[in-house]
């Protein structure tokens, strides 16, 4: 089963998008800041994260270029969603490696399952880091 | 005026039978009670930057609810609070407790209607 990794501290809204993904078909788990994210990469081995940027212990960007700097998490797809974007913020989180932007406020639940279901589509190489 | 959630939006969280969509309206009313509760609290203690917290917390939940109005006024809390004056925090944080108010009064309105024969 596709394995959807949520790191987001808000609660409900992990709820609800836990919900969403698993009508959706996924095995979801979840992580409530950035250090328990990344331990959750490692341990739960998504196939694709949708992630909050910001976030106690480690900021959503540093999460981002910590991945990103991983050779196992490099081509990870990792869907930031947030509302925390001004023009400034959104390039770094373009630069940093995020594979798709959605806003939390115009994003509704389908439009997420399906940016989730296009970045897995997307993927480089499935698995290719794994062993 | 228009309604202060999106109905459309929130049962698309759920199968949208009335027992689906009654979840994520109590994780919304369960929500936004406690943390209105802890802004009243927080304000009251004069801790801006407690409500700037709060603010984004509810704030991110009510984008994804649909509870845009609500949204609205607390991104206006949460980039406001350590700045504004007493007079104008106290409008800020009165609004949102008034919106706070109509949106759970409505959902629990939505919510019996659901269940009407």
């Amino acid at each position: 089963m596709t394995k959807v990794l949520i790191i987001e501290d808000n609660l409900t809204v992990t709820t609800l998008y836990r919900n969403v993904l698993l009508g959706a078909g996924f095995a979801v788990d979840a992580a409530s800041d950035g250090a328990k994210g990344l331990a959750a990469v490692a341990s739960f081995q998504p196939d694709v994260v949708l992630r909050d940027l910001m976030l106690p212990s480690i900021d959503g960007l540093t999460l981002l270029r910590k991945l990103r700097a991983d050779p196992t998490s490099a081509t990870l797809p990792v869907i930031v969603f947030s509302n925390a974007y001004t023009g400034d913020r959104l390039s770094e989180v373009w630069e940093a490696g995020a594979t798709q932007v959605l806003a939390k406020a115009s994003s509704t639940p389908k439009q997420v399952v399906d940016t989730v279901r296009t970045a897995l589509a997307q993927r480089p190489s499935q698995n290719a880091n794994r062993t | 005026m228009a309604d202060p959630i999106d109905r459309a939006r929130l049962e698309e969280f759920s199968d949208a039978t009335p027992d689906g969509v009654r979840q994520p309206v109590e994780l919304f009313l369960e929500d936004s009670h406690e943390t209105l509760t802890a802004i009243s609290a927080t304000y009251a203690a004069s801790d801006r930057a407690g409500l700037t917290l709060l603010a984004h917390r509810l704030g991110g939940t009510c984008s994804a609810v649909g509870a845009r109005r609500l949204a609205s006024q607390l991104f206006d809390l949460e980039h406001r609070a350590a700045t504004v004056s007493p007079e104008e925090l106290a409008r800020l944080v009165s609004m949102i407790q008034r919106e706070v108010d109509a949106t759970l009064r409505f959902l629990t309105a939505y919510l019996e209607g659901r269940h009407k024969p």
